[in-house]
C-alpha cells in the first residue's frame, strides 16, 4: 500500500494527536496537505475522530512505512508544532527567564522585542537593582555585614544565642523570597534558585549546627558571586565552605579510618557526575581520604590539616591523587571537567528552563558548549536560550510551577509587597518547598511529577484567596494592580485578566466560573479564581 | 494481533527514534494512553487518574457510607538509612564489639548505659532500649523484626536507595510509580472508595506516586465548590476537542494555529489537562477525609511529626472509608556523626523511642481494629559495620525492617544471618532478604493479592515459596 507524500505527513499529526504528544509537522508541511482531501478534513477537525479510527489509519500507516520514509526526509526533524508567535515567544520567555512577569512586563517587552531583554538579562550587574539592594542591605544588616566569626559570638547567654540563630536563619529565607520577587535582575534570580538546589545546604531549625551563622556567606560568596561565571569555581568555594564542610560532614573527616565519606559521595552524586554514573564504591572511599583534612577553624575560615590528611597516593576515577591539600584540588579540578558532569549539568539545566524531558539533541549541544566553555555558565545559559528548542511549541508552557515558583509568580503577578515573609514563608513550609531547609541533600526538584499531586492544588488556590483579600500578613498586593481592571465590564474585562494573568486559552470551564463570579461584582475574586486555576499552575 | 498496550509502545519507539528523543518509551506509554481513554472510554484520565468523563459516576462518597474495616498497610519511612545495628542489636556476637568500640550496646550496658531489651532471652539478638514500649508487643507475638533486609542493588545514595525502595523496583530507573500506588492501581475496580491510598504529610512521598490518585495531607480550603467547579473535567482541553468544539472565543491571545487537529494537542493544554486533574482527584479525596477526620480520638500520641501522622491514619482507619495503604514519614536517620549508643541522649536511641512510642500509640489507639492493620517499618539502607571517625556510621547496605500487627507471627527474629563476620566487602552487613519478599508477602497475606499474576514487582523473579512466614492470611476482606 502505497500513501502520498501529503496524506503521510497528514497521518503523522493524526497519529501523534492520538498519542497525545505534541509532536506536529511544521507549518510548511501541513501547507502542502490538500485541503480538499475528504481524510484531511475530517482530521483537521480533530476531535470528531474516533481512537478507533486513528488506530486504523496508524496501522494502514505503519503498514505503508510512512514513518520510515518520513523520518527519512530531511525537513522531517522539525516536527515541533506551529511556531510561536511573537507574543507568546515573550510569554515563554517571562514564564522560564523570570519568575513570571509583573502587570505590564508582556507588553512592554513585546513591544522592545524579547531578544533585547533576555540579552541585557545575561548581563545582570549592568541592569539598576539599586532599589532592591538597598532595601536588602537596610532589612538584612546584620546577616550581610557581620563576618560568620561575628555572628558566632555575638551573644551573652544560650537564650539570647538561640533567638538570634532563629533571627538569621528567618532573615536568609526572607531575603531569598524578597530578591526573588523584587530584583529586576530576574535570571540571575532564577539561576541562583537553579544552584541553591544543585548545591544544597540546609539551616536546619534547631540549634545545633552553625549553619545559621555560615548559609547567608555561602549563599552570597558561593551561590550568588558564580552564578553567572564558571561552575569550577562555584564547585571548589562551595567544597571550602564552613556550610558545606558541615553539612556534608567533610569538616570531620580524618585519616587512618576516621574518615566521614558523605562529601565524597555526593559531591560526584549530586555536584557533578550524578547517582550511580563513572564512579563507584572504591571511588567514593578514595575521594574520601583525599579530601581528609579539609575543615575549617574557628574563625570559620577554611583550613587545610595536614595531621588529619590520610598519608599515601589515592586513586579517583582511575587517576592517581597525591597526597596533600593540592590533591583535593585537583581532584576537584578532575570531576568538574569530567564528560560526566557536563552531561549532568546539562541535562539538570536543560529540564529546569524547558521541559521536564527534555529533548536529548537539546541536552547534547549544552554539554558540548559547557565543554568547550570550560563550565562558563553564562554561555551555556545562552546556548539553552538561544537554541530553537526553547522556544519551539513542545516546551510552551509545559512545565509546572514548583510552590516557590507559583508563590513568587503571584506575588510579582500582583505587585506585592512583602514587609513580612513570615506568613509566605510557613506557606511555603506547608506546601512542602521551605526556603533553605531542604531534607535531602538532593535539593528540591523541578519536575511536575513531585508536585502534582492530588491534594496539593488546594493549598495554592488557599494563598491566592488570601492574597487577594490581604490576609498574608506583611504583604500587600499593588492598589494599581487591581486599579488597573476598574472600569471594564463584560467580555472585555474577562479578556484583560486573562491577558494579564495567563497570556493564554483558560478553557471553557474557568470562563463560565469567571462570568458567573463577575456578576457578583467582585474584581478581587475573579483574580484569585485565576491565579487559582489549572492555567495559572503552568508556565 | 498485538495489545493495545504493545501497540502504544512500539508506536512509542517509533517516535521516539525520530522526533528528538522527548520520552522514554515508558514515558511515552504512560503519557500516551490516557488520551484513549479520554475520548473513547470515559474512563480513567490523564497522567494519573482515576476521575471519570463523566461526573455523575464519580464515586465521591462511595466509601463514606462503607461500614466493614478493610485491611490496611501502614507504612513508616524512616529517612536517611537508619542504623540496623544500633536498633537490632547482635550483642551476643563479640566481632559486633571490634567493630564498634565507641558506640556498641552491651548486654548488661556500661557506664550506668541500659542494656539492650531481651525479652525472650534471645543469645544473639536484642533490641535497643529505645524499643521498651514495644517490648510488650513483641512478646506477644504482634512485633517482627527483620534483620539483613534491603536492595538486591548496591547503591548507597539517599536518592537512589530511596526511589528505589519505594517504587519497589531496584536498580530500574524506568519504573516510576511507587509500589503501594502500583498495589492500588492493579486491584482497582470501578467504584473505588476515595480514600484507599493516604499521605499524612503535606506531600506524596514517591511510594504513593503514581497513576492511581492519592491524596496527601489535610488540604481544606475555603471557596472548595469553586475550586470543584474549576477544576471539572469539562475544563479540560481535551475532553473539548473530543466533543468536536471550537476554540473559546474571546480567550486566546494569538489565534489558534489553521487546523485544530494541531491546536488541541498541544503540550500547553495536556499540561493543563494534566492540572485539572490532579484537582479533580483532590475534590472527592477531601471530602471523604474531611468526613473521616470528624471522628473522635483521645488517644495520645508522643509530640513531633510521626506522631500527629500516625494519628491522622488512625483517624481515617477508624472511619471505615475504605483505606488500604498510607504511608508516614519520619526523617533524620543520616547519622555520620554523633550517633550515640545507649546512653539517654544518644541521637539514634532517642529516634527509636520516639518511634516505638509512636507505634504503640498507634496500637492502643486502634485496640481491636489492629486485627486488620499491619505498620511496616523501613529505610532504604543500613549503614557501615564499622563505626567512623566521627562517632557515627556511613551509609551501608542491608538494614532492618519491622513489622507490627495482630496477624503476624510475631516473636522472633526473621531474616537470614551469619554472624558479624559475614561483611559485604569487610564493610557492610549484607542484604539476604529482598525487601520485594517482604512487599509480596504482605501484599499477598493482607489483600488477596497476587503480586506475581499483576507484575506488581517488575523484573522481581521471587515467588510464595520465598515468603520469610512472618504474616498470617487474612481472612478474606
Amino acid at each position: 500500500m502505497r500513501l502520498t507524500h501529503a496524506c503521510k505527513r497528514l497521518l503523522m499529526v493524526a497519529v501523534c494527536a492520538t498519542l497525545g504528544v505534541a509532536v506536529v509537522p511544521t507549518v510548511r508541511a501541513a501547507d502542502e496537505v490538500d485541503q480538499n482531501d475528504p481524510a484531511v478534513r475530517r482530521a483537521a477537525k480533530g476531535g470528531k475522530m474516533t481512537p478507533e479510527q486513528l488506530v486504523k489509519i496508524r496501522i494502514a500507516e505503519l503498514e505503508g512505512g510512512a514513518i520510515t520514509e518520513m523520518l527519512k526526509t530531511p525537513d522531517a526533524v522539525t516536527i515541533v508544532g506551529p511556531p510561536l508567535s511573537e507574543r507568546e515567544k515573550t510569554v515563554q520567555v517571562f514564564n522560564r527567564l523570570s519568575f513570571g512577569p509583573r502587570p505590564g512586563d508582556i507588553d512592554e517587552v513585546s513591544k522592545s522585542g524579547w531578544e533585547k531583554w533576555v540579552k541585557a538579562q545575561l548581563d545582570p550587574e549592568k541592569i539598576d537593582d539599586s532599589k532592591l539592594d538597598a532595601l536588602v542591605q537596610k532589612r538584612y544588616a546584620t546577616i550581610l555585614t557581620k563576618s560568620m566569626e561575628q555572628l558566632s559570638n555575638d551573644y551573652t547567654d544560650r537564650d539570647e544565642r538561640r533567638k538570634k540563630m532563629e533571627t538569621y536563619r528567618r532573615d536568609l529565607r526572607e531575603m531569598v523570597l524578597v530578591r526573588s520577587v523584587m530584583s529586576n535582575r530576574q535570571f540571575k534570580e532564577v539561576m541562583a534558585e537553579f544552584w541553591r538546589n544543585h548545591f544544597c545546604v540546609d539551616t536546619p531549625d534547631n540549634d545545633e549546627t552553625a549553619q545559621a551563622y555560615t548559609a547567608t556567606d555561602y549563599e552570597e560568596k558561593v551561590i550568588r558571586k558564580h552564578v553567572m561565571g564558571d561552575f569550577k569555581m562555584m564547585l571548589f568555594d562551595s567544597a571550602r565552605h564552613p556550610c558545606m564542610l558541615e553539612y556534608l560532614d567533610n569538616f570531620k573527616s580524618r585519616g587512618n579510618g576516621q574518615w566521614n565519606e558523605n562529601y565524597a559521595r555526593e559531591v560526584m552524586e549530586l555536584h557533578t557526575l550524578g547517582a550511580d554514573r563513572f564512579y563507584n564504591e572504591y571511588d567514593v572511599l578514595e575521594l574520601t581520604k583525599v579530601l581528609t583534612g579539609w575543615t575549617y577553624n574557628d574563625k570559620f575560615q577554611f583550613e587545610f590539616r595536614q595531621n588529619w590528611h590520610q598519608q599515601g597516593p589515592k586513586t579517583v576515577l582511575g587517576t592517581q591523587i597525591k597526597p596533600g591539600y593540592e590533591g583535593g584540588e585537583y581532584a576537584l579540578y578532575g570531576l568538574a571537567t569530567h564528560r560526566g558532569t557536563a552531561d549532568f549539568i546539562a541535562f539538570k539545566l536543560c529540564r529546569y528552563l524547558v521541559n521536564d524531558n527534555p529533548p536529548s539533541s537539546l541536552v547534547s549541544k549544552v554539554s558540548s558548549t559547557f565543554k568547550s566553555s570550560g563550565g562558563n555558565l553564562s554561555k551555556t545559559y545562552a546556548a539553552i536560550i538561544n537554541s530553537p528548542e526553547f522556544l519551539q511549541r513542545a516546551n510552551y508552557r509545559a512545565k509546572f510551577k514548583t510552590p516557590f515558583e507559583f508563590t513568587v509568580s503571584a506575588l510579582r503577578m500582583t505587585g506585592a509587597t512583602v514587609d513580612d515573609g513570615t506568613e509566605t514563608l510557613k506557606i511555603l513550609t506547608k506546601m512542602g518547598q521551605p526556603v533553605y531547609n531542604s531534607k535531602d541533600p538532593t535539593g528540591y526538584y523541578d519536575q511536575a511529577e513531585a508536585w502534582r499531586d492530588a491534594g496539593v492544588l488546594t493549598s495554592r488556590w488557599d494563598y491566592t484567596w488570601k492574597l487577594l483579600t490581604g490576609r498574608i500578613k506583611g504583604v500587600t498586593v499593588s492598589s494599581d494592580f487591581v486599579k488597573s481592571f476598574a472600569g471594564l465590564k463584560d467580555q472585555a474585562l474577562i479578556d484583560k485578566l486573562t491577558e494579564t494573568l495567563i497570556g493564554a486559552d483558560i478553557g471553557s470551564r474557568t470562563l463560565d466560573v469567571l462570568r458567573k463570579t463577575q456578576a457578583d461584582g467582585k474584581l478581587e475574586d475573579m483574580i484569585s479564581i485565576l491565579m487559582g486555576s489549572p492555567s495559572f499552575q503552568q508556565q | 494481533m498485538s495489545s493495545r498496550r504493545d501497540f502504544l509502545r512500539n508506536s512509542g519507539l517509533v517516535i521516539m527514534g525520530g522526533a528528538a528523543g522527548f520520552m522514554t518509551a515508558e514515558q511515552f506509554v504512560r503519557g500516551a494512553e490516557p488520551s484513549f481513554k479520554l475520548g473513547g472510554t470515559g474512563g480513567p484520565a490523564l497522567g494519573g487518574g482515576t476521575a471519570t468523563g463523566d461526573a455523575k459516576s464519580s464515586p465521591a462518597d462511595a466509601g463514606a457510607t462503607e461500614e466493614k474495616q478493610r485491611p490496611t498497610l501502614v507504612t513508616i519511612f524512616l529517612r536517611g538509612g537508619a542504623d540496623a545495628m544500633n536498633a537490632l542489636v547482635p550483642f551476643g556476637d563479640p566481632n559486633y564489639y571490634k567493630l564498634r568500640p565507641t558506640i556498641a550496646l552491651t548486654e548488661k550496658g556500661k557506664a550506668g548505659a541500659p542494656g539492650v531489651l531481651n525479652p525472650k532471652k534471645d543469645a544473639y539478638w536484642g533490641f535497643n532500649p529505645g524499643f521498651a514500649s514495644i517490648m510488650p508487643l513483641f512478646e506477644e507475638g504482634k512485633v517482627v523484626p527483620i534483620v539483613n533486609a534491603g536492595s538486591p542493588h548496591d547503591t548507597r545514595s539517599h536518592f537512589s536507595a530511596q526511589d528505589y525502595m519505594e517504587r519497589g523496583a531496584p536498580g530500574n530507573a524506568k519504573v516510576t510509580s511507587g509500589w503501594l500506588n502500583r498495589y492500588l492501581e492493579l486491584s482497582k475496580k470501578p467504584f473505588d472508595a476515595p480514600l484507599r491510598g493516604l499521605s499524612a504529610m503535606s506531600l506524596l512521598p514517591r511510594a504513593l506516586r503514581g497513576d492511581y490518585p492519592v491524596l496527601a495531607g489535610d488540604n481544606r480550603t475555603e471557596h472548595m465548590d469553586l475550586f470543584a467547579d474549576l477544576y471539572a473535567p469539562q475544563n479540560m482541553e481535551n475532553m473539548a476537542a473530543r466533543e468536536g468544539a471550537g476554540p473559546v472565543s474571546g480567550t486566546r491571545l494569538d489565534a489558534r494555529p489553521a487546523h485544530n487537529a494541531e491546536a488541541k494537542l498541544m503540550t500547553a493544554d495536556m499540561t493543563r489537562d494534566i492540572i485539572t486533574v490532579s484537582g479533580q482527584n483532590a475534590v472527592s479525596r477531601i471530602k471523604a477525609l474531611e468526613k473521616a477526620m470528624g471522628a473522635s480520638t483521645d488517644a495520645s500520641y508522643p509530640g513531633g511529626g510521626l506522631g500527629s501522622q500516625l494519628r491522622t491514619i488512625a483517624k481515617v482507619i477508624k472511619a471505615n472509608v475504605g483505606l488500604e495503604v498510607a504511608q508516614a514519614d519520619y526523617g533524620g536517620w543520616d547519622h555520620h556523626r554523633g550517633q550515640g549508643g545507649a546512653e539517654q541522649n544518644g541521637t539514634h536511641t532517642r529516634m527509636l523511642k520516639q518511634l516505638s512510642d509512636c507505634l504503640a500509640a498507634f496500637y492502643k489507639d486502634l485496640g481491636p481494629r489492629m486485627d486488620k492493620v499491619m505498620v511496616l517499618v523501613m529505610s532504604e539502607f543500613g549503614r557501615t559495620a564499622h563505626e567512623n571517625g566521627s562517632n557515627g556510621t556511613d551509609h551501608g547496605r542491608g538494614g532492618f525492617m519491622l513489622a507490627m500487627g495482630n496477624m503476624l507471627n510475631g516473636g522472633r527474629f526473621y531474616g537470614k544471618h551469619k554472624d558479624m563476620t559475614d561483611l559485604e566487602g569487610g564493610r557492610y552487613q549484607p542484604v539476604h532478604v529482598d525487601y520485594r519478599t517482604v512487599y509480596a508477602e504482605t501484599v499477598t497475606r493482607l489483600f488477596h493479592f497476587d503480586p506475581f499474576a499483576s507484575n506488581c514487582f517488575p523484573g522481581y523473579k521471587g515467588e510464595a515459596s520465598n515468603f520469610l512466614g512472618f504474616c498470617k492470611q487474612m481472612k478474606e476482606a
